[in-house]
């Protein structure tokens, strides 16, 4: 049986504003490891006096990534694996999602470790793991609204006879 | 002067040293032979430098000022501080050897975003001035404020040197170089009354305590920022050392220092668990779903 389905994951709206506001805060605690603030004035904007305190931004950021790390799973098991083991509905975006943003979280791991307690691990690598944070992050920044975006674009799928979408949103059954 | 195996750089062992205040006259011998021997490893900046935005950004230059020992600055990583204290009645004057005391737990080496600031296995936090941006974050999470910049040197003049980084930080990077070959650091070679000695942290540490119990003495540098590998030994306690040395930019002082990194460390432990327990937490939920699943389906 034929149906017709977003290729974006179907999420429950809890999830995606936990996932928003964590993905907010991972950002700006995130750039906040650079010196910026401080420089370009933001930390003297009344109220933000917080940006420029580094260990505040610090735990905001290891906290936001704790969340985040508690999240990702949530959102893979709960919401993409069920979707696909129910309705055997296979979602590109999910999967590049998926991949993407553990490839950004284990580089954002792998920093905190080498940076942190990897005393005598070589430099060069600490540096290109620092690197590889950055790049993936502003890659991050980029992919999430095209895929944000992707809700829109409507795929035909195999699915399992008597199935409909879950959401009820993006089509019924043909 | 050679030092035994276990104090070269590959050593697995993190090193101390312990500085005997009641030892050392102020000579600035330390002083000058690190100035010596670390001549090839202070910045030589391109001037002009590049105009920075915005304008508030200050240029930091010392390298007019090399010879200024009587702080720290990037061509001056040891100097001595000088208290006059009275003690049990007595005017005193200690003279206090000052430069990075190479933490445990290095809040310079955690939070420099690039790994610039690093702590190898044998317990020294180096700076790399290839890599560094001179954003002095560093100096700005060191309870001391112990690292110091130079303008015009280093990465971010090939990046974006108006909008990003402002030269290279330095600081004592305690002779890596010498200890890799199994030297010791100048400033403990050069030093005529033997004030200073280096060895495995737990040697260190365990001759520390023994002399401050049988000697009635104070130790400085043992618990600070959750424990240093410099152990400064005193007659006179460092609070009122604290109250009596000039303190201010490039002259730290000698307070005590609660652990900066402890609570960094419980968030990176829930940071390493947190995937598991949201792991546990929806597959509890998933098997739930598909028993009900299953249910409905029977």
């Amino acid at each position: 049986m034929k149906k017709t389905t977003s290729i974006y994951p179907e999420l429950p709206q809890w999830y995606r504003y936990a996932f928003i506001i964590t993905t907010a805060m991972l950002l700006f605690s995130g750039l906040g490891q650079m010196p910026l603030y401080k420089r370009y004035f933001i930390a003297d904007v009344p109220g933000f006096s917080w940006t420029g305190d580094y260990f505040f931004l610090n735990h905001l950021h290891y906290f936001s990534a704790a969340l985040m790390a508690f999240l990702i799973p949530v959102g893979f098991f709960k919401n993409y694996f069920r979707s696909y083991i129910e309705n055997n509905e296979s979602r590109p975006a999910a999967y590049a999602f998926i991949i993407m943003f553990a490839a950004f979280f284990a580089a954002d791991i792998a920093k905190i470790i080498a940076a942190g307690y990897g005393a005598g691990y070589p430099r060069e690598m600490i540096f290109t793991i620092s690197l590889m944070n950055i790049l993936l992050t502003f890659l991050f920044v980029i992919t999430v609204p095209l895929l944000w975006a992707s809700k829109k674009i409507l795929i035909t799928v195999e699915a399992k006879e008597g199935n409909t979408d879950s959401s009820g949103k993006y089509g019924a059954p043909q | 002067m050679m030092v035994p195996a276990v104090l070269k750089g590959a050593s697995q062992n993190e090193l101390a040293t312990m500085i005997d205040l009641r030892k050392c006259i102020g000579c600035e011998s330390c002083v000058y032979a690190c100035q010596e021997s670390n001549q090839s490893k202070y910045p030589q900046p391109q001037k002009p430098f590049p105009k920075m935005y915005p304008e508030k950004v200050k240029v930091s230059d010392w390298s007019d000022k090399r010879d200024v020992t009587e702080r720290l600055t990037p061509y001056n990583w040891l100097y001595i501080q000088r208290a006059q204290v009275e003690h049990n009645g007595e005017m005193t004057e200690v003279s206090i050897p000052r430069r990075c005391m190479h933490c445990q737990n290095p809040p310079c080496a955690h939070l420099c975003p690039f790994g610039a600031a690093h702590k190898e296995n044998n317990g020294i936090t180096t700076i790399d001035p290839e890599l560094c941006f001179g954003g002095a974050k560093c100096s700005a999470v060191c309870p001391w404020n112990i690292p110091q910049r130079q303008t015009g040197v280093g990465p971010y003049l090939s990046v974006a040197p108006a909008l990003a980084g402002n030269g290279v930080m330095y600081k004592c990077d305690r002779c890596f170089d010498k200890i890799s070959e199994g030297r010791m650091p100048a400033c403990i070679e050069a030093c005529p009354v033997g004030a200073q000695t280096i060895g495995p942290r737990d040697e260190i540490v365990a001759r520390a305590k023994k002399m401050a119990d049988e000697e009635n003495l104070y130790l400085y540098g043992l618990d600070e920022n959750g424990g240093t590998n410099t152990i400064y030994v005193s007659a006179v306690p460092f609070d009122k050392l604290n109250q009596a040395i000039e303190k201010g930019p490039g002259k730290p002082h000698l307070a005590k220092t609660e652990d900066t990194m402890a609570r960094t460390d419980v968030l990176a432990g829930a940071l390493l668990t947190a995937p598991f327990a949201g792991a546990v937490a929806s597959v509890t939920g998933f098997y739930r779903q598909i028993k009900k699943y299953f249910g409905e389906k029977k």
